[in-house]
């Protein structure tokens, strides 16, 4: 019964415009990087803001570095979340509202199995969307712009003023694990959406509230005030990428964020499959 | 009997919907659920399809004991039938299908001819009529045979020929397929008519319920009898 569920669920997932909007807004980021930095080399702008820390010499455009753009704060902490609730919001409370819940589960349907097969395809979707990231990215940025070494600066990254030159090698494997790593944290807003859209009978609400409490505990996180809770919030461990580019990855930090963000997502699991298979559905 | 429920009741915070019903359906039964607005009916008929959890009470069906019905035997059309609309009535309905554990498109087919939409079968469900959507409603829970069909205002959306049509496809669904309806409606002459017992709710308790012919006294009309229950 779950194969033939998670079938039909992806059957479904993959008729919607909806998913392809979403997979195509994955594709637009990368694209309009290599776009902007075919018109105009970014080099004497990053210059610019580093003013006197360094000489920069020569061009450091490449394909790692359109990859390195393309992730940033603002990818990882806005665009992706609004492309991964665009669909997972709605995936259970969009049935709901629409009414085919109640058909559906008035069928000789396990709820838990149900609900796990909307899991499955929630997580495809959000493995494709930084899969894409990835391949229009990575694979575009060095079609287009070539290989070479990657200029990383803690400081531009919103980090701590360290820089890290990478050879053509290393920049490869570095951003393959920042693309994994990007994965992990937006799979916490995947899994936080998941829970809303099991809870909420509208899906607007699943799709919004992510987005407005990644945004408002960010900002709380600034003030001292909320110094004390911030270790338990896991938007303070949704910047964990950029460690891996510094000269030394801090794996304990790394590792200790993971664990962090994975137990939201548990907690945020646990609580999805708990109120969806006891809920009454009255819409 | 097919169906009994026992002291079966619904409460939402302190508000009970439904208390105290003792339903009784048999095999062979068109049993019509009268009552009016907010008497109780679709939480019934969420409680029989396992939609919602009884907060009390029992169910019986074919003598056994649950607390949710086996949902292999029942199929239903709960409130205003709801599709995916992105994808054709013969993608719903294998969806549907599939669910239930049917691989034979052959039932598919059969269930759209018989409410008329076979030719519109790979037509996208939200290019379909409100009608149309009806008729679909019901062929996907007439569409693999189960012993028990709840359908939920059936002919809501139906033109007059439509009623006409659906109403004889359920007598002959019951008649040659031997299978039991229970069918909620407001519509008193199409209960007369259809069914052959009545069960009358209001604010979620049982005030009657009995075969129409032994209900009804001779030149009484199921209206009279209604009006008089609930008045």
């Amino acid at each position: 019964m779950v194969w033939t569920l998670i079938r039909i669920e992806l059957n479904k997932m993959f008729r919607r415009p909806r998913t392809y909007l979403g997979l195509v807004g994955a594709a637009l980021i990368p694209l309009a990087v290599i776009i902007i930095f075919a018109y105009k080399d970014p080099t004497p702008f990053i210059a610019r803001i580093l003013g006197d820390m360094f000489t920069l010499s020569g061009s450091i455009l490449n394909g790692y570095l359109v990859s390195l753009v393309t992730i940033n704060h603002g990818t990882i902490n806005f665009f992706l979340p609004v492309l991964v609730v665009l669909v997972v919001g709605e995936i259970v409370a969009g049935e709901e509202q629409e009414g085919t819940l109640r058909l559906v589960l008035s069928r000789p349907v396990n709820r838990a199995y149900f609900l796990l097969s909307k899991l499955i395809s929630s997580l495809l979707y959000t493995f494709l969307l930084v899969l894409i990231m990835a391949i229009v990215g990575l694979g575009g940025g060095l079609l287009v712009f070539g290989r070479g070494s990657l200029f990383v600066s803690g400081l531009l990254l919103g980090d701590e003023g360290w820089f890290n030159i990478l050879n053509s090698a290393e920049a490869m494997k570095r951003l393959l694990m920042v693309h994994g790593g990007t994965f992990l944290v937006i799979l916490t807003i995947t899994f936080l959406s998941f829970l809303l859209s099991s809870i909420l009978k509208n899906p607007i609400g699943a799709m919004i509230f992510p987005l407005i409490l990644v945004i408002f505990l960010q900002i709380i996180s600034n003030f001292p005030f909320f110094s004390e809770v911030k270790p338990y919030l896991f938007t303070t461990y949704m910047d964990l990428w950029v460690d891996l580019l510094a000269p030394e990855i801090p794996w304990k930090d790394i590792l200790n964020s993971g664990f962090i963000l994975m137990g939201h997502g548990l907690l945020f699991l646990l609580g999805s499959f708990y109120y969806f298979t006891r809920k009454d559905i009255l819409s | 009997m097919l169906l009994m429920t026992e002291d079966l009741g619904k409460r939402f915070g302190k508000r009970w919907a439904v208390s105290g019903v003792n339903l009784q359906v048999a095999e062979g039964d068109i049993l019509g659920l009268l009552g009016p607005n907010g008497a109780g009916k679709s939480t019934i008929i969420r409680m029989l399809t396992g939609l919602i959890q009884p907060t009390r009470g029992k169910i019986r069906f074919r003598d056994r004991e649950y607390n949710k019905l086996p949902r292999e035997n029942i199929r239903a059309l709960i409130e205003v039938p709801a599709f995916y609309e992105y994808l054709s009535a013969w993608e719903n309905l294998k969806i549907f299908a599939r669910l239930s554990g049917i691989e034979d498109d052959g039932m598919i087919a059969d269930s759209l001819h018989k409410v008329g939409l076979y030719e519109r079968r790979y037509d996208k469900v939200k290019t379909y009529s409100q009608g149309m959507k009806q008729r679909l409603g019901i062929a996907q829970a007439i569409m693999d045979k189960a012993e028990l069909v709840i359908l939920d205002e059936p002919t809501n959306g139906l033109d007059p020929k439509g009623i006409r049509e659906i109403r004889d496809l359920i007598r002959e669904l019951n008649t040659k397929e031997g299978m039991t309806f229970i069918i909620s409606s407001h519509l008193l002459l199409e209960i007369e008519g259809l069914c052959n017992r009545v069960v009358i709710l209001q604010e979620g308790k049982i005030l009657a319920q009995g075969l129409i012919r032994e209900l009804l006294t001779p030149g009484q009309s199921l209206e009279d009898y209604f009006i008089a229950k609930t008045s």
